[in-house]
């Protein structure tokens, strides 16, 4: 297994209102209805990501800056439960390498080879999911097979409508749906995809890389382009836990429910055939980006789940 | 929810030092406070622990640790895994008590 170092801890609060403040850089959580004997202390620099979910918490100043200084996100959410703002440290100058030069100079071709690369992942990783319709895997693996150079004939749509379709099975109709009030199970999908999101943009951050500059999103008011583009071999991971939950009566974005998305961070996944938590398959694979840019290398490392690893990707 | 397999330890780091004069008592002050804002608890007077994910992750708090050891008196650092602490043995007066749950990775309030 990888170096597990870079593994950082979860944080969710959604059940008690609490207070958060830092005390010699410990996140301190102090529950609004306890006394103060019943508050829980964590090192700051051990977490990776903090999810807040209550109406009702507060925060100090030094809460707040504590915790991104040691490189930690911060999720707020709103309606729904549903992520509302992530909270990105600005790296460190005298640590970390800015790579935006590099960034803003690749070239068109490896640009697209790239986003070739994570179509591709993406439309095997759906295949994956599709155990129970064989003939529709194959298509979905054919598929993936001819992705072209930045995905010229939209391979991604094409597979994303033909998986949608089965992805739960021939009795469940299924449509895809983003918005905020979304039905089960589309509310665990955009949960899931969201806190996916806020971990890979973090990692970029942590890179030196600029968020907002991606490979193949390029949307001038989206401030996480290059989250985006990286997130799609990881999509279908969150489809195959959001489903699981779904058919087992888990459909309300209850803290348990949430928790079985979380809890994805740190499931193992395999790269370059071994096997590694999947929070810590992000920072390679951003590593292998960085690479990318620096001009050592023309492809990037990306994670698949276990099982995909059996039947050959 | 524990990574299962994967290496989590325990630092524990225990110490002797000399509180008889006020620059010995500002020493004690501060190594103590070294300890608290790098995540340590205090286990029992001079003893204090930390849990890390990885023994990387262990290495990089002993070698802080390291860095700031008071002149006077005397440190002791030791990694523990998890299975180990799992097995010590606590007596509160005549009762026993379970050791510290490792934190988990995930952690919900």
């Amino acid at each position: 297994m990888w170096g597990n170092g870079m593994i950082k801890r979860t944080i969710e609060i959604s059940q008690n209102p609490a207070h958060l403040s830092v005390r010699l850089d410990q996140l301190l959580i102090q529950p609004h209805d306890q006394p103060v004997v019943k508050q829980a202390s964590i090192p700051c620099e051990d977490i990776g990501i903090l999810i807040v979910d209550h109406q009702r918490n507060t925060y100090s100043h030094t809460a707040l800056a504590n915790l991104a200084e040691h490189g930690g996100v911060m999720v707020v959410c709103g309606r729904n439960h549903m992520p509302a703002s992530i909270l990105l440290p600005v790296a460190d100058h005298t640590q970390v390498v800015w790579r935006v030069n590099d960034q803003i100079a690749i070239s068109r071709p490896l640009q697209k080879q790239l986003w070739q690369q994570l179509v591709q992942a993406k439309i095997r990783g759906q295949a994956a999911n599709l155990e129970h319709d064989e003939n529709l895997q194959r298509k979905l693996k054919a598929i993936a097979r001819n992705v072209r150079s930045g995905d010229a004939g939209n391979a991604e749509a094409h597979a994303a409508r033909l998986y949608w379709q089965r992805w739960l099975g021939p009795e469940h109709p299924f449509k895809r749906d983003q918005n905020i009030k979304a039905l089960p199970p589309n509310n665990l999908l955009n949960y899931g995809y969201a806190i996916m999101r806020a971990t890979i943009a973090r990692a970029i951050v942590a890179a030196g890389l600029m968020p907002m500059l991606g490979l193949h999103h390029s949307n001038r008011s989206n401030a996480f382009c290059l989250a985006d583009d990286l997130i799609e071999p990881f999509r279908p991971m969150v489809d195959r836990r959001a489903r699981h939950l779904f058919t087992t009566d888990q459909i309300e974005l209850t803290q348990s429910t949430k928790a079985g998305l979380l809890q994805l961070l740190a499931e193992p996944v395999y790269l370059n055939d071994e096997k590694g938590p999947l929070m810590v398959s992000i920072q390679k694979m951003v590593s292998s980006l960085v690479r990318c840019y620096e001009g050592s290398s023309r492809s990037l490392d990306i994670p698949i789940m276990p099982h995909q690893r059996s039947e050959g990707g | 929810m524990q990574i299962t397999g994967y290496r989590c330890m325990w630092v524990l780091t225990m110490f002797d030092l000399p509180t008889d004069t006020k620059p010995a008592r500002r020493q004690y002050t501060q190594f103590r406070k070294v300890l608290l804002k790098d995540g340590f608890t205090m286990m029992q007077y001079s003893v204090y622990i930390r849990h890390c994910a990885s023994r990387e992750n262990a290495n990089v708090h002993v070698q802080r640790i390291e860095l700031n050891i008071p002149p006077d008196g005397e440190v002791r650092i030791i990694l523990i895994t998890d299975k180990q602490f799992e097995r010590m043995r606590i007596f509160w007066g005549k009762r026993r008590k379970p050791p510290e749950q490792p934190p988990q990775q995930l952690e919900l309030f």
